[in-house]
């Protein structure tokens, strides 16, 4: 599905965005695209959508390359940016104006995310708050079904039952041959939703690896105070943090303890990973 | 659907610029219009009126082509992308930002005709231009109306390029385009008027003329021999326009 080798990126020639990425993305995964500020998350959705071309490697989205832009590539796939730009229409002629552009689009998922976020479609896009936008935008996103769906910050701006009824949206609605890939720093938003972390780092791509594959290797819960950890911080219920597996009990991975932990132990996380 | 090329999709791209730019359209022609018969009625004289309409015909196919321009730089330059990856290929994106400037300027005919049809109805005598003249202008096969139609289709579509490569200062970029154009055309000129003995151009007394009369032969150089290649600079800078809306990146 998605298939970077060796793929740098500059905006400007000097400084490297991204540099010698190799990522590997196989189709039926909903992926958490995690990295601080700056780290070229954004970036890389654009690459793979191919509103930006590579300096140098190789960028195969669905068997094309995106830098070529051509009709049925664009059709499979869909990026619902951070910010996006609205026209003065109404949400349902919003719907009209890109519906037809998707052959996958799909009239059911729009009616489901219709009564779920309870947006007055007939309301002008810019006389709703950035809020109940964004809430139009997910609803074209997800409705146009496509096979790879991208998605910037989407719980950005969302109250929390909005988030809590996206969540919902996205297990029901994804199917099983479509790949997401969510690019956000609200981990708890898609503790629950994600299968798959994507962690860049320092231009790299530093963990991508299922969420089982991460609990096998990496123990996440309660610690002792002497106990070397990759990661530690206090808690309500003492040390947790984040440990080498190795005899200990499966636990459930924490996107948050996790991302911590690899940010600030890169080179022991790289080691994990790649035993 | 052909995924190469398709009509269809080119009719969604010009039905998803409907909707989104028709209240905007509308507004703009209210008031072009508006003003331009609030200028036609201020003056009641009878004299002039064919002409009087004529320039105002042109001054609103200026007016048109600047809103255009920012419906192009709008959509190209401040989308967010949504532009970019919008399933449908470049040249078909490219198709339709020129469909939309056609459609434009002959909304804007069409209304500017019916409303100064409207005003003859309520003026007894009051001339309307007529179509067929203004075709007969454009398919003159006259020197001097050949070569301004160059001119324009040469200084049209250099603006057009600007305004799809670059999303700032566009205008800037055109004025110093012109400029850069004028000194090529200048100075090839003068390289002819320098050589011209060797390249056998001129006949009789040419030495004389050109000696009393250089920039006349000039323009005569420039305005005979550059119209075609005005031309066909015309087509070539579409085609450039076309590779660099490929080329675009949200950067």
């Amino acid at each position: 599905m998605i298939t970077l080798k060796e793929l740098s990126f500059s905006y400007n020639h000097k400084k490297h965005v991204l540099e010698h990425v190799n990522l590997e993305v196989t189709p039926g995964h909903i992926c958490g695209l995690l990295g601080k500020n700056g780290e070229g998350k954004t970036t890389l959705l654009n690459l793979i959508s191919g509103q930006v071309f590579p300096d140098q490697g190789e960028c195969l989205i669905l068997g094309e390359k995106p830098s070529e832009r051509n009709a049925k590539f664009l059709q499979q796939i869909f990026i619902l940016p951070e910010e996006i730009s609205m026209p003065d229409v109404t949400a349902y002629e919003y719907m009209k104006m890109y519906a037809p552009f998707y052959p996958t689009f799909s009239q059911d998922i729009w009616k489901a995310c219709l009564d779920s976020f309870e947006v007055d479609f007939s309301d002008r896009l810019l006389k709703m708050s950035q809020g109940q936008r964004k809430k139009v935008a997910i609803t074209l996103a997800l409705s146009a079904h496509t096979p790879l769906l991208l998605m910037d910050e989407p719980t950005n701006g969302l109250d929390i039952p909005s988030k809590s009824t996206f969540r919902k949206l996205v297990a029901s609605l994804i199917e099983e041959d479509q790949t997401v890939i969510i690019s956000t720093h609200q981990v708890r938003d898609l503790e629950s939703l994600i299968d798959t972390v994507i962690i860049l780092d320092h231009k790299h791509i530093l963990i991508n690896n299922t969420l089982n594959e991460i609990s096998n290797k990496l123990y996440f819960g309660q610690v002792k105070p002497e106990e070397k950890t990759l990661y530690s911080e206090p808690s309500p219920i003492g040390t947790v943090g984040v440990t080498e597996r190795e005899n200990k009990e499966e636990t459930p991975v924490s996107l948050e303890l996790l991302f911590n932990a690899a940010t600030i132990y890169p080179q022991e996380i790289t080691k994990l990973f790649n035993k | 659907m052909n995924t190469s090329f398709s009509f269809h999709r080119i009719g969604l791209l010009l039905r998803r610029d409907w909707i989104e730019y028709k209240k905007m359209l509308g507004y703009f022609l209210i008031a072009l219009i508006g003003t331009i018969i609030l200028f036609l009625c201020v003056y009641k004289g009878m004299e002039h009126v064919v002409e009087r309409q004529y320039y105002y015909l042109r001054f609103g196919l200026l007016a048109c082509f600047i809103f255009y321009l920012s419906i192009i730089s709008k959509r190209i330059h401040h989308s967010k992308g949504l532009f970019l990856t919008l399933p449908a290929s470049s040249l078909e994106k490219f198709l339709t930002l020129l469909i939309t400037g056609f459609i434009i300027f002959l909304i804007f005919i069409s209304v500017f005709w019916i409303s100064i049809y409207c005003i003859s109805l309520f003026i007894p005598g009051y001339q309307v231009i007529d179509i067929s003249t203004i075709l007969d202008d454009i398919s003159s096969r006259d020197i001097s109306n050949i070569n301004i139609l160059s001119f324009l289709s040469f200084t049209i579509t250099l603006i057009f390029l600007a305004f799809v490569t670059f999303p700032k200062h566009a205008f800037v970029y055109v004025v110093c385009g012109f400029l850069l154009s004028a000194g090529l055309i200048i100075g090839t000129a003068y390289v002819i008027m320098k050589y011209y003995h060797y390249i056998g151009f001129c006949t009789i007394n040419c030495n004389t003329y050109a000696g009393i009369y250089p920039f006349l032969v000039i323009e005569k150089i420039v305005l005979t021999g550059f119209a075609p290649v005005m031309f066909i600079s015309s087509v070539i800078i579409l085609y450039v326009a076309y590779l660099k809306l490929k080329e675009k990146e949200l950067k």
